[in-house]
């Protein structure tokens, strides 16, 4: 799911993508640095770290191969932090393995924590909240959403740089709609498991003062 | 991070003033890793190199999977498309070079993955006709037929163990290339392990704010 540099540094609409990236991560970077809280700071890092790891896992399906993204889970986590903590491991995919590049870096981190800080506002309240079962549907939905809007923006991005979209949209929904189905299951047992565990994992990220 | 300078309240300036001077190292730490990191491994690598007379190459994806049924296409060193091909079930695709320029191998897999590899033109048989000449595609392949026969007639066994050689080289050239790309556990660790630094780093720089400007 990483963009390569060279693929959009090509055409001058590749050109705006990779800008308007990089501005967007910036943003969202600063808003998470100011969001997050000292004592946050071990999770952010845990969870930085698997993301960082289960991406370099990849499962050949079809054609190609696909790795779990778990974005959705790092919102659900993180809110708008996922934004300076997947930069993190994005930087690092990028300077280890060179998954996308350094141009590159700021539209990848877009398309993966833009639907990640979504997820935190949209099914937020139900995994935090009282009911079970509403927690495990919000945890399959920001799973599945994570892929999918990340999938969507990825191909958008493409198509902006000059791609033809009808087979991107193909690829795009053929690969990651199973791959969406696997990380709906993946996040909503991870819900469960946490409220179980550590149910302050959810709730102290959701009801924390936003003091900045 | 930000939020113990505005909870002690202290003067506002003076905060963002040593915000910034705070904020300095790690500035300096990711520039320097930006500066030095090398940027080698691709998710989608391609492989290619001359053999006997022609230009062979295996696209897969890092890990080994073979890249199937996409479109190569083979430029000159002035961008302009000498000529096209598609992968195989194994991702080996094949092509034969007229003239003697430096080729270079774009394979398009798809979705955003499009890599690149370089054959020099030092790489190719001399029996090839010379970049300048605009001659046509019959008279290079005669040229290379010629070649081809000179270098048969000698030796026959010696000829063909030369091409075993070559096939061995490629081979080797082939697994190096693909080690080369293959993730490894260090690296894995070592990403973990500047996660865990970086965090370690933030602590630091808030303990040392905190001696600073001690909470009231």
């Amino acid at each position: 799911m990483h963009l390569h540099e060279a693929v959009l540094s090509g055409s001058s609409g590749g050109l705006a993508v990779l800008g308007a990236g990089i501005v967007a991560t910036a943003a969202g970077t600063a808003i998470g640095l100011r969001k997050l809280q000292d004592e946050q700071l071990p999770r952010v890092a845990v969870v930085t770290s698997a993301f960082f790891v289960i991406s370099l896992i990849h499962v050949p399906l079809g054609l190609t191969s696909v790795h779990l993204v778990l974005n959705g889970l790092v919102g659900l986590l993180l809110g708008w932090v996922a934004f300076p903590s997947l930069l993190v491991a994005l930087l690092l995919q990028a300077l280890l393995f060179g998954h996308g590049g350094l141009l590159a870096l700021g539209v990848n981190t877009l398309t993966m924590a833009l639907p990640a800080v979504l997820c935190y506002y949209l099914c937020g309240t139900w995994v935090a909240g009282p009911s079970p079962g509403r927690a495990v549907a919000g945890g399959i939905l920001a799973g599945a959403f994570g892929v999918l809007g990340g999938a969507a923006l990825t191909a958008g991005a493409l198509w902006i740089a000059g791609e033809e979209f009808t087979l991107l949209a193909r690829a795009v929904v053929g690969l990651h709609l199973v791959l969406a189905a696997v990380e709906g299951l993946i996040t909503g047992s991870v819900v469960v498991f946490v409220r179980q565990v550590r149910p302050g994992l959810l709730t102290l990220a959701w009801q924390a003062p936003a003091y900045r | 991070m930000h939020d113990i300078a505005s909870r002690t309240r202290c003067s506002p300036r003076a905060g963002r003033l040593t915000r910034w001077t705070r904020a300095l190292p790690a500035a300096v730490l990711l520039a320097s890793l930006c500066w030095g990191g090398p940027v080698q491994a691709h998710k989608v690598q391609v492989f290619a190199a001359v053999q006997g007379h022609r230009i062979e190459g295996q696209a897969y994806v890092a890990g080994g999977d073979p890249v199937r049924g996409r479109p190569v296409s083979i430029l000159d060193p002035a961008g302009q498309v000498l000529g096209k091909t598609v992968t195989d079930q194994t991702g080996r695709f094949t092509f034969q070079p007229e003239r003697i320029c430096d080729h270079t191998v774009v394979v398009d897999a798809g979705l955003g993955h499009k890599v690149r590899c370089t054959i020099l033109a030092s790489e190719l048989p001399a029996a090839l006709t010379s970049s300048n000449s605009d001659g046509g595609s019959e008279s290079s392949v005669v040229a290379e037929r010629q070649a081809t026969a000179a270098s048969r007639a000698p030796d026959e066994g010696l000829a063909s163990r030369i091409d075993s050689l070559d096939q061995q080289v490629f081979a080797l050239r082939a697994d190096i290339d693909k080690w080369k790309s293959q993730l490894r556990a260090q690296d894995v660790v070592g990403g973990v392990g500047y996660i865990v630094g970086l965090t370690g780093l933030a602590y630091f720089l808030l303990g040392y704010r905190r001696k600073r400007e001690p909470l009231s």
